[in-house]
């Protein structure tokens, strides 16, 4: 292999734990300094309100809530250090089962509308860039800057309003019907029934990313020679577009989408949410609600070392394929 | 372009499927599918506080007592019991045969375990209520279906906390009970069998064939989660769900919905204006007297509650056993008015406020700003007190902002309400001892010599009619002082399928919300219910 290219991969790796302390430094921080008191978020205002000052005194010893944040923090450093990410006060359980266990609804929502997302971005930004400046161009550009600068959770609520409550044609929350079937193939179908409205807002709002670097990067690729060159062969616009200009756009298109990654978990917090699908992002919201710093810093961590490999992969594909980046 | 082809098939073969109708299977009359807006953090029944807590207690376990739907003790592990006539020493005498879910005999030492784990109070942070258990001074098994406990004071209200669930001492012996599973998977005594819990999805139950008592007839009964409303309304009125909780001002949603009935279930959750006595103006007893003659009780039920529930004029309903019709007080602006002047309240600057002493009738509320029923209550509060010249400013704060001494130390819109025994947060919220506590009781600061008697006199008396005079004199006296300006009690709203028979609403605690969770709700006695 390649000397520097392993040299560029060292580098980047090494990287990595310091960056991983900083942020788990300021997760830290941001979770201590809030001013959500954990005793109440552990118990619940109504139950709290209903005790002692001695039987809280108690619970916050026993919770080791009583103890000042830098050895709080450490003991926690110690703890992943050994593989143990702490327990979640809310959910009662160690924090890397909760994770794991809520971890799989997340990957199956953001990778369907990932690559929803990245295939409607796609066809549209060929649409747009072949016929550059006419009329559906600027139609399509148009679209994709509207929805774009819609928040995700209105899209959401607009689409539920629409598909589930006046059509009534999808489940506007959850992941399988409360009457779930037995039988794995209409397990199946079920569980795609109720993933097409929150994959499709996912991916209806990320769509202009990719829409964008698509077409730039296809109106760009037109006026290069070698599309000149094909141009002279005497194909027809589209056979210049689909077999030349894309192709010399795909690479970096696949860049980034390792570098959106972070786009695409905050997205899902939103949209976990408001249709109740129990993943990460509604385990995120659930936890903030509720002060469980363990399982916040749990899950920051978490998709922390997630985006950091994202772009790793991102990083290294680059690598690969362009050697002028390794020598950055 | 290959990749992008099969990504197409791909997306038009979920389609495809998705449009397929869903076959699903369903034997009806022995599935009943509840949609709870909120998801237990675990299954641990003795996660709350307050005296009747434990009468409603998942249906995995079950506790030497239940209760009734008029909230008094009923047998369940005890068959009968005996108080002694001083009010110290309780005897049960417990069934026989009982098991475990997992096949192991039940023994009387499961019921010592249990309640040493509280006594004890090792395990605070697991089980808040631990130190109530400490008035408990001596527990005796007198034989393996007989046990006695006897406690240090005699207190009438501790009846409600021999309803106690009990858990398996041959599990949870020697466990971390902070960090143990079991709370994940429990193990009871009760009428349902734990079967599973996906969590965020939900959480089923079988009916126990060895149970002690009758026989559940819904055999499953499953617990979805639904945080949001209108999908929980979409399910009842599809039918795929039986019950559901509603917000009180949603009970339009569901009318004329086909096979779903509202039920509104009253509730002992009682608000109130909570004025901080021993602070200027609140400190004149005429001041309090007016501003509870000054609000429109009426009004505020009927525009910002739906006309779900009954005006408040004490910290009892109407149905208590020991309300005193005496108190009721109309709305009176005049006589407010009047009250006023009795102060010395005179607007002599003619800015429209009234003014004593150079200084202006006018004060802060704070309001909790994510609940929107309260911050409604406080802006009807200013428009009439406005109308007596009285100025209230109103400042939103979060309840993350507001703890106890925020809340004790401001006007602000106050609930409690236990439809327990009388003496479950009314000796608390209206005795002088608590005052300037670190802690939420008493937040008015109230101090009467008489009250404060009164109510260690409730507690100790055994004799139900001389205990209902105490508490209707408790009430004369508090609709005179009026330490708080009651308003109302709300209601709870639920929808529930028709075909559901057995529901006997009774009395709910304050605290449950509005989107309903496993416990403390209209399906309390779901083990007698019926489908059709």
């Amino acid at each position: 292999m390649d000397r520097s290219l392993v040299r560029y991969a060292t580098k980047r790796i090494m990287q990595i734990p310091p960056l991983l302390l900083g942020i788990s430094i300021l997760t830290f921080l941001i979770f201590y300094l809030s001013p959500v008191n954990p005793t109440v978020a552990y118990l619940g205002l109504v139950t709290v309100q209903k005790m002692s000052p001695e039987d809280l005194d108690r619970v916050e010893e026993q919770l080791g809530l009583n103890q000042p944040a830098h050895v709080r923090y450490i003991g926690w450093l110690e703890r992943i250090a050994h593989g143990d990410w702490g327990y979640s006060h809310i959910k009662k359980r160690p924090v890397l089962d909760v994770i794991m266990e809520r971890f799989p609804a997340t990957l199956l929502l953001t990778i369907t509308g990932y690559s929803l997302s990245a295939l409607l971005g796609m066809m549209l930004g060929v649409i747009s860039s072949v016929r550059a400046g006419s009329r559906i161009d600027s139609i399509l550009n148009g679209l994709n800057y509207i929805i774009y600068s819609t928040p995700t959770f209105l899209l959401a609520l607009l689409a539920m309003l629409v598909f589930s409550v006046w059509l009534g044609w999808l489940p506007s929350s959850r992941m399988l019907s409360v009457n779930a079937p037995t039988s794995s193939w209409l397990l199946m179908q079920d569980r795609i029934h109720h993933l097409i409205l929150p994959a499709s807002v996912l991916a209806v709002g990320h769509m202009a990313v990719f829409y964008t670097y698509i077409r730039s990067s296809i109106i760009e690729a037109m006026q290069e020679d070698y599309i000149i060159t094909a141009r002279a062969k005497g194909l027809n616009e589209v056979e210049v577009v689909l077999g030349h200009a894309i192709r010399n756009s795909l690479l970096p298109f696949i860049t980034q989408m390792g570098l959106s990654v972070p786009l695409l978990i905050g997205g899902s917090v939103v949209v976990e949410s408001i249709f109740a699908w129990p993943g990460i992002g509604k385990l995120t919201y659930d936890a903030a609600l509720r002060a469980d710093y363990m399982l916040l810093m749990g899950i920051t961590l978490f998709s922390s070392l997630l985006v950091i490999l994202g772009n790793l992969l991102a990083d290294m594909a680059c690598a690969l394929t362009d050697p002028r980046v390794r020598y950055d | 372009m290959k990749t992008i082809n099969f990504l197409v098939a791909v997306v038009l073969i979920a389609l495809f499927m998705a449009t397929l109708p869903l076959a699903v299977a369903e034997d009806a009359g022995k599935m009943l599918n509840i949609a709870l807006g909120k998801e237990p953090d675990d299954l641990n029944p003795i996660a709350g506080t307050g005296h009747g807590e434990f009468y409603d207690v998942i249906k995995v376990y079950s506790g030497l007592l239940k209760s009734d739907d008029k909230l008094q003790a009923a047998p369940d592990i005890a068959e009968s019991w005996d108080i002694s006539p001083d009010g110290r020493t309780y005897t049960f005498h417990l069934r026989e045969g009982i098991k475990w879910h997992d096949g192991t005999a039940f023994t009387a030492d499961d019921i010592l375990f249990t309640y040493e784990l509280l006594r004890s109070g090792e395990w605070t942070s697991v089980f808040p209520a631990s130190s109530e258990y400490e008035a408990i001074k001596d527990i005796s098994i007198l034989d393996p279906h007989t046990v006695t406990f006897t406690l240090n004071d005699p207190i009438v209200a501790f009846i409600e906390r021999f309803s106690l669930p009990i858990l398996p001492r041959h599990i949870l012996e020697g466990q971390d009970l902070l960090k143990t599973d079991f709370w994940q998977e429990p193990i009871g005594t009760g009428p349902y069998k734990f079967v599973s819990w996906n969590k965020g999805e939900d959480l089923t139950f079988q009916s126990n064939p060895d149970f002690y008592g009758e026989a559940p007839r819904i055999g499953t009964l499953k617990y979805v989660f639904v945080p949001d409303e209108s999908a929980r309304i979409n399910l009842l009125k599809s039918g795929e769900v039986d019950a559901i909780k509603i917000d009180l001002r949603s009970t339009e949603s569901l009318k004329g919905a086909n096979g779903v009935t509202v039920n509104s279930a009253p509730s002992a959750n009682w608000y109130a204006l909570n004025m901080p006595n021993r602070m200027w103006p609140f400190n004149m007893r005429e001041v309090r007297q007016a501003i509870s003659y000054a609000i429109d009780k009426q009004q505020i039920l009927d525009t910002i509650f739906n006309g779900q529930g009954e005006i408040s004029y004490g910290p009892f309903r109407q149905e208590d056993w020991i309300y005193n019709p005496d108190i009721v007080a109309a709305f009176d602006p005049e006589r407010a008015k009047s009250l006023l002047a009795d102060a010395g309240f005179k607007d002599t600057d003619g800015d429209g406020i009234l003014d004593k002493d150079g200084k202006s009738l006018e004060f802060e509320l704070v309001y909790p700003s994510d609940n929107s029923e309260r911050k409604d209550i406080s802006i009807a509060i200013k428009t009439d007190l406005a109308k007596m010249g009285i100025n209230m400013e109103l400042v939103g704060k979060s309840w993350d902002e507001i703890s106890y001494d925020v809340f004790r130390d401001n006007v602000i819109i106050m609930a409690w309400g236990s439809p327990f025994d009388p003496d479950d947060q009314n000796y608390q919220n209206w005795n002088s001892k608590f005052i300037g506590k670190e802690s939420w009781w008493n937040a008015a600061s109230y101090s009467n010599p008489e009250v404060d008697g009164l109510l260690e006199e409730g507690r100790t008396t055994f004799d139900k009619e001389k205990r209902k005079e105490i508490y209707q004199k408790l009430q004369s006296i508090l609709a005179e002082d009026q330490p708080v300006a009651f308003l109302i009690f709300s209601n709870y709203v639920y929808g529930l399928s028709d075909r559901i028979t057995g529901i006997k609403p009774r009395n709910a605690p304050h605290g449950q919300g509005n989107n309903g969770g496993i416990t403390g709700e209209i399906w309390w006695n779901v083990e007698e219910w019926q489908k059709e």
